[in-house]
């Protein structure tokens, strides 16, 4: 359990230090979080393909990328975006944000098989 | 709000994320999130009713020290829901269970947009409240 916490304490941290830097990158699009969510997924993807021993796994897939990737942001990003009525950037992150990510996932484990 | 880094703010951020890793693992475990995806999507759409509550309720209507929002707000529920797992659940079990996988990662998608947008709700109707 300290395995995970230390993990996603970790991912919380390196999540939060992109979010600030993103920050002057612009502010029409949460672009930080998608980055952010398409690296996690692929480091996921990588790890999940390698199936590593328990306690790794509980490290670096259930803790480190559990708390570096985060749905609640995207989720509120995306209703911002479209209470603001920005309907096309919004439908795109909201969309994006879910096929890149996927699409990162399977680029990882694609890897991941090949190490 | 000040955008500088601060070691409060860092700390605050490693803690919410340690305990909200933590919970969502336990949540996980409880809810038998290997086999029924149901662990993950929990979380997920009670994460994002909590960030959108604290984001538009909490920062706006209280004065809380901003290691305490990032804290809460970046730190646990941010760790508390995740993507990255959502995304293996659906790529581990699309090929045996293919219909269930889909269903199971819209049904995130869709119920996390709503509760967001119902967090978002709360949150103004509390402040309502609080000014009448």
């Amino acid at each position: 359990m300290m395995l995970i916490g230390l993990g996603a304490g970790c991912g919380a941290v390196l999540r939060y230090l992109i979010t600030m830097a993103g920050k002057q990158w612009g502010q029409v699009f949460p672009l930080a979080t998608l980055v952010i969510n398409a690296t996690g997924a692929f480091i996921a993807g990588v790890l999940a393909a390698l199936v590593l021993p328990q306690a790794w796994s509980l490290l670096l897939l259930t803790g480190f990328c559990g708390g570096y990737t985060t749905f609640s942001t995207y989720m509120t990003d995306t209703f911002v975006l479209l209470r603001d009525r920005h309907w096309a950037r919004g439908l795109l992150y909201y969309l994006g944000t879910a096929v890149l990510g996927i699409l990162a996932a399977v680029a990882g484990a694609l890897v991941g098989h090949m190490i | 709000m000040g955008h500088r880094l601060k070691f409060t703010d860092l700390l605050a951020v490693f803690i919410g994320g340690f305990l909200g890793g933590i919970v969502r693992y336990e949540i996980g475990q409880l809810l038998h999130d290997g086999t029924s995806l149901l662990g993950t999507t929990t979380v997920n759409v009670v994460g994002s009713f909590l960030l959108a509550f604290i984001t538009y309720g909490v920062v706006i209507y209280m004065d809380v020290p901003n290691w305490l929002i990032v804290g809460l707000g970046t730190g646990f529920i941010g760790a508390f829901t995740t993507f990255s797992t959502l995304v293996l659940n659906l790529l581990q079990n699309v090929q045996d269970r293919p219909v269930y996988a889909i269903i199971i990662f819209m049904l995130n998608l869709m119920l996390g947009l709503l509760t967001a947008a119902s967090g978002y709700a709360a949150a103004l109707a509390l402040g309502r409240r609080r000014q009448a």
